[in-house]
């Protein structure tokens, strides 16, 4: 199977619907077959990468822990989109993992250099 | 007290696991446990807490291998040890959800 | 007839918020839910936004979508209101109705 560069743009809070949780597990898989992926948090997906979810009360599987594993799936970059971090309050230091925070325009270019993309 | 289990015989809660319930899984499955399957359960049950997630076979023999020794993140060990699907049948001993990659 | 609105989308991605505040009468009280509560955070755009309505102190947000979300209490605009699940239902039976926007 040809190697193929895919890039996940997520854009949607953790617990109001699915999305996010499904998105991880396909690029989990998508990664685990040897395909190289990159993972965009932007929007509300910034969210996602929140330190200290804590979901007992709310009766849903806490999915952040899931991201701490994105070396052993060989993931190549975790991107995080500044402006969307601002527009919500938030910095660096309430992520949980160390990510590479760019602006607008790098993102775009990291959008061009991909072959698949998957918006969600 | 009845368990409660899903249709593919997963535990719903992990909290009711014990190593009687492992002992009675693994007959099910046809495995008697020892020291070898222990240590592997034992080391996705920590791979599961740390993460929430049972890896995929790959990436669990690749963490096995950099933590536990080398030769036991082979496949073919993991198969000696629980021979027909190694991550359903040990995350099911475990106590541990139903892997997604697993039909 | 007070109305307590509902919110459960976030303020990012959908108008529902906007929508309500532009229609809400200063009788009414909102409650952010799920992915609603992004719009705790203080010093954005949307804490400038709801700054009048909470001041009518009938703006509540729902605690255990917050601590889903891990967004801490230092972070929060003052004078919101949290509630827990029974304070939700409390709200719900002192207003007259209930309106949700999705």
């Amino acid at each position: 199977m040809e190697q193929k560069t895919c890039l996940f743009i997520n854009r949607r809070s953790p617990y109001g619907s699915t999305h996010a949780s499904e998105a991880l597990d396909m690029a989990f898989a998508l990664s685990a077959f040897e395909h190289r992926v990159s993972l965009i948090f932007m929007d509300d997906g910034v969210l996602q990468l929140m330190r200290d979810q804590q979901t007992e009360t709310i009766g849903m599987k806490n999915m952040s822990p899931s991201f701490k594993a994105w070396e052993d799936y060989e993931i190549q970059h975790l991107y995080v989109e500044q402006a969307s971090l601002e527009t919500r309050g938030m910095q660096a230091s309430d992520l949980l993992l160390d990510v590479e925070i760019i602006d607008s325009q790098q993102l775009a270019k990291v959008i061009q250099s991909h072959q698949f993309i998957f918006n969600n | 007290m009845e368990l409660e289990i899903t249709k593919d015989g997963f535990l719903i809660n992990k909290e009711d696991w014990t190593k009687e319930i492992a002992e009675k899984i693994a007959t099910e499955e046809g495995i008697i446990l020892t020291e070898q399957h222990w240590e592997i359960i034992f080391f996705i049950q920590e791979y599961y807490a740390e993460y929430s997630l049972t890896p995929i076979m790959r990436i669990l023999g690749k963490a096995i291998s950099k933590k536990l020794d080398e030769n036991k993140g082979k496949s073919r060990y993991l198969y000696s040890l629980f021979p027909e699907v190694p991550i359903k049948q040990a995350a099911r001993i475990a106590g541990l959800p139903k892997p997604p990659s697993c039909i | 007839m007070p109305t307590l609105h509902i919110i459960n989308t976030s303020p990012n991605m959908r108008t529902a918020l906007q929508s309500c505040l532009r229609v809400m009468h200063e009788d009414d009280g909102i409650i952010f839910i799920e992915d609603a509560v992004i719009s705790v955070k203080k010093d954005t755009p949307i804490a400038e936004l709801i700054k009048e309505k909470i001041l009518t102190g009938k703006c509540f947000f729902l605690k255990p979508d917050l601590e889903a979300r891990g967004i801490k209490e230092e972070s929060m605009t003052q004078g919101i209101k949290l509630v827990d699940y029974n304070g939700f239902v409390k709200l719900t039976i002192e207003f007259y109705r209930t309106q949700t926007w999705s």
